[in-house]
């Protein structure tokens, strides 16, 4: 598929967050994982050692501990613009879990997908945008034939 | 920029505008590189090759235009069909006879980028053989361009004060009869 | 260009010989050369009769040239080097070229104009160049009274800086490869040092 085809954006950020006050946009995590379950492993140890940390590090997140007979242990993250990301821990170590949950509270929630333009700004212009009679002298003459 | 709200400016700013240009005395190739310059849209500073923000361009008088040295005689259009003898060259006299816009418009379609957007970018170019243009094309013209040759003078179009005022170089003999 | 440096300098000569000038109205010209487009206004003589009792003297005056600005290099031989007008000029300071022919169009001898061999070449050339190019009047012939011409199957195209004779060249066919190409000559390598009006190097073979 060509770049054309696929869904795109412009950049943007939410709300002009962190112009004065950063917002975190995470507020909901839920780690889903098995009381029993090996591929589970490493979020349990993640449990014990370090969700607390997190959890006092960013009072704004709720975190949820849900443990439910699955075989794919999951972490759901909700962000405050109602975006839900579900992302697979299988076989993951505590280290990697905890690495991955500070990436997902770091972002906006916005959909990733290819950004249109690496650069944006929220007032383009003040003197307006450019249009084919900026810097152009006045003149009401009609043009052409109907001068002589 | 308070008169016109915020669409109202995109709508000026991607707005089509229409050039004029006058092609009396003018060499062809000169007017066909600021048409396909106008054409692409390349004098915008919102150009992007993906965006169709062409400018229309009419030329008028293009029955008037001049060619420097012996191109007239010289320069050869050759075409060919695919059919066998379908091979043809006729030089630039020929072709301005049989037709007083095309030497503009094939030297407008050879400066114009080989993409599927260069049929698109020729319908905008309207070329008039002679200065009478139809009225509806009168009403969209916004700017005439500047023509890129200075026209010089005849001899018989300077003023009988210019003539007097300009120097003799020499003196001729006393005895010499002037014919 | 020329005329422009030619009236500067003029000027020039004004402000500082500062002598008073005599405006004279231009001599007066002659009915019948009028339909010309220029008149040579140098060296024409009217009829003045006398009537001196029974004797009738008619005689065929020179008449004066008015007053002119004089040149800033007056000891050259050569009016081009006399007014430093060296590689100023150019096809179409007709004012100028049109000082050096006859009415019929033919260019005045060497002899007769004082021009040294290269610049009589170039206005020559340039002088051809500027007929092509229409910029001076028509110097045919007057036809009979009553002859209509017949109108011509092609109408007259525009050129300029033509170097050979229309009827002369014949079209490039073949323009050959790539690195051999037949090439269509514009302007003249004689005039490559005079006055250029781009900043590009000049271009001569298209």
């Amino acid at each position: 598929m060509t770049a054309r085809g696929t869904p795109s954006r412009f950049l943007q950020s939410v709300l002009h967050n962190g112009v004065g006050r950063y917002v975190c946009q995470l507020k909901r995590i839920s780690l889903v994982f098995s009381k029993k379950g090996q591929g589970s492993l490493g979020v349990r140890d993640f449990i014990e050692e370090g969700v607390v940390d997190f959890a006092k590090n960013n009072p704004g997140t709720v975190i949820y501990i849900s443990p439910q007979s699955c075989r794919i242990p999951k972490i759901v993250a909700e962000y405050l613009n109602g975006n839900v990301k579900e992302e697979m821990v299988t076989n993951k170590t505590s280290q990697q879990i905890a690495e991955l949950i500070t990436k997902m509270s770091d972002q906006s929630g916005l959909d990733i997908i290819r950004i249109r333009k690496p650069f944006h700004t929220d007032s383009p212009s003040i003197q307006g945008q450019w249009h084919p009679f900026t810097n152009r002298p006045p003149s009401i003459e009609p043009v052409g034939q109907q001068k002589k | 920029m308070s008169s016109f709200s915020r669409s109202a400016q995109q709508w000026a700013t991607f707005a089509r505008s229409w050039f004029l240009i006058d092609g009396r005395m003018q060499p062809p190739g000169k007017i066909a590189s600021m048409c396909s310059v106008r054409l692409q849209g390349k004098h915008k500073p919102i150009y992007h090759p993906l965006s169709d923000i062409g400018d229309h361009v009419v030329v008028m008088n293009t029955r008037h235009i001049a060619f420097s040295g012996n191109k007239w005689e010289q320069k050869v259009y050759s075409s060919h069909t695919g059919y066998p003898g379908s091979f043809k060259q006729l030089t630039a006299a020929q072709m301005h006879k049989k037709d007083p816009t095309v030497i503009i418009k094939l030297a407008v379609y050879g400066m114009l980028p080989k993409n599927l957007t260069r049929r698109t970018m020729m319908q905008r170019l309207h070329l008039f053989p002679d200065d009478v243009l139809p009225e509806d094309i009168l009403k969209n013209l916004t700017e005439e361009l500047p023509q890129p040759r200075e026209i010089p003078r005849k001899l018989s179009e300077y003023t009988q004060e210019e003539r007097d005022t300009f120097p003799m170089l020499w003196t001729p003999p006393e005895d010499y009869r002037m014919k | 260009m020329a005329a422009r440096c030619v009236v500067q300098s003029a000027r020039t000569v004004l402000r500082s010989v500062h002598s008073n000038f005599i405006n004279k109205g231009l001599f007066q010209r002659i009915p019948q050369f009028s339909f010309l487009g220029s008149v040579q206004c140098r060296g024409l003589r009217h009829v003045v009769e006398n009537k001196e009792g029974k004797t009738t003297v008619i005689e065929g005056v020179i008449e004066p040239t008015s007053e002119r600005p004089q040149p800033p290099n007056p000891k050259a031989a050569c009016p081009i080097y006399r007014w430093n007008l060296q590689n100023k000029y150019n096809y179409t300071d007709v004012l100028l070229l049109s000082q050096f022919i006859r009415s019929d169009g033919g260019m005045l001898p060497r002899r007769i104009t004082g021009l040294c061999a290269q610049e009589h070449n170039k206005i020559a050339i340039c002088l051809q160049m500027a007929h092509r190019a229409g910029l001076l009047p028509d110097h045919r012939p007057r036809l009979p009274e009553g002859h209509v011409p017949k109108p011509k199957p092609n109408p007259p195209l525009n050129r300029y800086l033509t170097r050979y004779s229309v009827k002369s060249v014949k079209p490039i066919l073949k323009t050959g490869l790539k690195w051999c190409k037949k090439r269509m000559s514009v302007g003249h390598p004689a005039l490559k040092n005079n006055v250029t009006y781009s900043p590009k190097p000049l271009y001569i073979k298209h």
